[in-house]
């Protein structure tokens, strides 16, 4: 399934870029390049090619070497550029969804078990700013705040522990007020079940109750929101890593958008398909490990496969 | 016997004070300073960034150096002479070595020009040089030839595209390791550089002039302007680079930080399509020129950094005329207007780039020729569609940034094509003409009358010319406040 997906987001990326108004060599080439400067620049890069030529060569280095073409502007390897600040993005967008999780399914349960309580509303009505507020005033605001005034945190980069809180922070409460949200909303509707009644009937303590019985089958809608903004923040949290100075991977995209640096874009946005794949793929694999009914579709016994394949013959 | 002793008590005294004086300022190791973007490469004849050149200058040595009043000093090259109009002959230093510990030859100096030629980055401004038929006469003399006489040829050389590589570690690397493993004889070295976050440089130690006062500098990057300043305020960085101007109230409110603001060479111009029937009539250009009161155009956009537009081009640069602001008068543009047989005024386009000082200007410009009858449809664009647009729109927006007339003039040239196209061959011929006087004075007055036809013929209207603006710690001494940003760190020392 991977594989289709990758090809078709390649052609459709490449296809979007080669059509886009913008020439790559006046870009990068300023302001005082004169036309022949240009026209050496597009035969050095095989910019005179024909549309499919340029998009088959660009194929062929991608499935044969792994190569997703050099970079116009500073000349270096796509996914070396890549390789070099995904860590970053990585390490963000992982403190972030921590973060997020943390305070998204407490919280989650908390108001789902006292619904309508004082908590709950607060709870709710708070999570409702965390979904409306802009990213990026949030981030700012929390610079005036622990780094101008308090100076207790650094305001931008990403280089030491201390550096890094601010960022997840600003990042980690946004996305959490959706997790939140899908929590209570998912417990809700469990808690309701004639099992979990069945379970307090027989004695169980509450804990147990809400933990095992409750929480455990209220994670699916969980696990695929976590694993969507986990997805989406592996892309790249632009103006997040803007506001902090971080180099990751959504502002080197950005970067390679405005100046139209073809390879690095087209590279990029393959590496976020490529990326996104992996995560789904390890949500649904989270799936089973939450829901046995899942599991049971992939685990079928061995005799039984057995009978198929002979009832086939 | 007692004034003696009374003396020397004195210069005792003077002694410790000055020693304790001393103690009190020790200097800083490191300097930290914050730029605005990461560099592209480190490849000088790659680069066409003012944030590359930013710190390549303190990597790579260039064989002269060219300071603001035009006056050229020895670096690499002890003394040059001109042996016809075609021919320069330098002399070069036989006391300096690369980074990797590689002799300085002539041949370094030969390889440089021959790539600078190469690349499409630096090919218009190597243009005139003729590398092949140049002679390495003896290691340490090279007599460089032209195809036509070069005037711009120090300013070339001086510049960050003239910066010397060794040969050998080129040779030996690749370029495309080169760009990120520089080798050069500068008074720093490369220690490391994480890309987007921050470049070390440490000191050369075998640097062949003065050596560097800071041991280590760290160029930290910090995209957001209003970050770079609060950087400064919570103690991260001694000094920023590229300061917004509503950011200047809030340094000046600081304890421990200062401004210094001052001239450099960077313009916004007013560009007008000559392939538009409307805009090729002077009568319409002169009309939308006079209709814009420039001075409250400049003040409300830069809040009083930058000064109006007095001449064709920044006022630092070589053999600058002062043509005076265009006067602003809505009469006259409208009996203008009437007399080109537009006296109910017209619509035409208006193309910018999405910069914030760029549609500031192109918003308020708008409503200053409404008010004569000309309405405008603005559009705004990113850079890489900006420039693809061509001249389809009539009226555009230029931001440039450079110290030597022939290649600011360069739009105004048929080979550069686009935006403009005047295709004006009296204009081609004059451009043409500048560029090949070695003699200082007649090259100024040749420029001086090519200002004049340009301040004429309006095929560009100048509006800004905006300053270079640094946010320094006071414990910083010896920054210089170049035009160009390009600071030498090696005389750059911080205290404690």
């Amino acid at each position: 399934m991977m594989i289709p997906v990758l090809i078709g987001v390649s052609f459709v990326i490449f296809s979007m870029l080669y059509f886009a108004p913008g020439d790559a060599a006046d870009v990068i080439l300023g302001d005082q390049a004169t036309l022949s400067d240009k026209q050496l620049f597009r035969a050095q890069n095989g910019l005179d090619k024909p549309f499919l030529v340029q998009y088959l060569n660009y194929m062929k280095g991608v499935i044969l070497r792994g190569d997703l073409g050099t970079s116009y502007v500073t000349r270096q390897p796509v996914t070396d550029e890549i390789i070099a600040r995904f860590p970053t993005t990585l390490r963000l967008s992982a403190l972030s969804v921590a973060l997020a999780v943390v305070i998204g399914v407490s919280v989650g349960i908390i108001s789902a078990t006292r619904q309508y309580s004082f908590i709950d509303h607060f709870a709710t009505s708070l999570s409702m700013i965390g979904v409306s507020m802009p990213n990026f005033w949030q981030g700012m605001m929390l610079i005036i705040v622990f780094a101008v005034w308090l100076r207790w945190l650094p305001p931008s980069g990403f280089s030491t522990p201390l550096h890094w809180i601010l960022p997840a922070v600003t990042v980690g409460t946004n996305a959490s007020a959706n997790i939140m949200r899908m929590t209570r909303s998912s417990m809700l509707e469990i808690i309701r079940q004639d099992y979990i009644r069945t379970a307090r009937a027989k004695g169980q303590t509450e804990r147990v109750v809400i933990m095992k019985h409750a929480l455990k089958n209220a994670l699916i809608p969980i696990i695929t929101v976590v694993g969507l903004s986990f997805g989406r923040l592996l892309g790249g949290a632009v103006l997040t890593e803007s506001i902090f100075s971080i180099a990751g991977v959504g502002k080197l995209m950005v970067d390679a958008i405005k100046l139209k640096n073809t390879p690095m874009v087209q590279g990029g946005v393959l590496f976020i398909a490529f990326v996104m794949s992996i995560v789904n793929l390890v949500v649904d694999v989270l799936y089973s490990f939450a829901d046995p009914r899942i599991r049971s579709m992939y685990t079928r016994p061995r005799t039984k496969k057995l009978a198929a394949l002979k009832e086939g013959a | 016997m007692r004034k003696r002793v009374l003396a020397l008590a004195l210069v005792m005294i003077a002694l410790l004070a000055v020693t304790a004086g001393a103690a009190d300022r020790k200097l800083k190791d490191t300097l930290r300073v914050a730029t605005w973007e990461d560099l592209k490469t480190m490849d000088p004849q790659a680069s066409n960034f003012a944030s590359n050149w930013l710190v390549q200058l303190n990597i790579f040595d260039r064989l002269v150096y060219e300071d603001v009043e035009g006056d050229v000093h020895p670096r690499l090259a002890t003394s040059w002479k001109y042996l016809d109009d075609l021919t320069l002959e330098f002399k070069l230093r036989n006391d300096v070595f690369f980074h990797d510990g590689g002799k300085f030859t002539a041949e370094d100096v030969l390889f440089s020009i021959k790539r600078g030629k190469a690349n499409p980055i630096s090919a218009s401004t190597f243009a005139a040089f003729d590398a092949d038929h140049s002679v390495i006469v003896d290691p340490y003399t090279i007599r460089l030839k032209f195809v036509k006489p070069y005037a711009a040829v120090f300013n070339t050389l001086s510049g960050g595209r003239g910066s010397i590589v060794s040969k050998a570690a080129v040779e030996k690397m690749g370029a495309d390791v080169f760009a990120r493993n520089p080798v050069g004889s500068g008074p720093y070295k490369l220690a490391s550089w994480k890309t987007g976050t921050e470049i070390n440089l440490v000191r050369n130690d075998k640097y062949w002039g003065e050596k560097a006062i800071t041991k280590n500098v760290t160029y930290v990057v910090i995209p957001e302007a209003a970050n770079r300043v609060i950087e400064l305020e919570t103690g991260g960085v001694d000094a920023v680079f590229d300061v917004a101007a509503n950011d200047i109230k809030r340094v000046k409110s600081m304890k421990g930080a200062h401004i210094l603001m001052g001239d450099s060479n960077r313009y916004m111009t007013l560009t007008f399509s000559m392939k538009d029937k409307l805009l090729s009539n002077k009568d319409v250009r002169y009309a939308l020129s006079y209709a814009i009161d420039k001075k409250a155009l400049v003040d409300a956009v830069y809040e009083g950094t930058a000064t109006v537009a007095d001449g064709m081009y920044p006022s630092t640069v070589y053999a600058f005329k002062r043509k005076g602001v265009i006067p602003f008068d809505q009469a006259k543009a409208k009996e203008l207007l009437a007399k080109a047989g537009y006296p109910n005024g017209f619509t035409m386009n208006f193309l910018i780039e999405n910069r914030e000082a760029d549609i500031r200007l192109a918003e308020i410009i708008q409503n200053m020729w409404a008010a004569v009858g000309v309405k405008v449809k603005l559009f705004t664009m990113s850079a890489s569609t900006y420039t693809a647009q061509g001249n389809k729109y009539q009226a555009g927006m230029r931001a440039g940034n450079a110290n030597e007339p022939s290649n600011i003039l360069i739009i105004y040239d048929s080979a550069f094509g686009e935006r403009l196209e005047p295709n004006d061959p009296e204009l081609d011929k004059m451009l043409a003409n500048a560029k090949t006087i070695l003699d200082s004075k007649k090259r100024a007055a040749a420029y001086g009358a090519i200002q004049d036809y340009l301040y004429d013929i309006r095929y560009t209207v100048p509006l800004a010319f905006t300053p270079v603006i640094y946010a320094l710690s006071d414990k910083v001494e010896g920054w210089t406040c170049d035009p160009l940003q390009q600071i030498e760190m090696s005389k750059v020392s911080v205290y404690q």
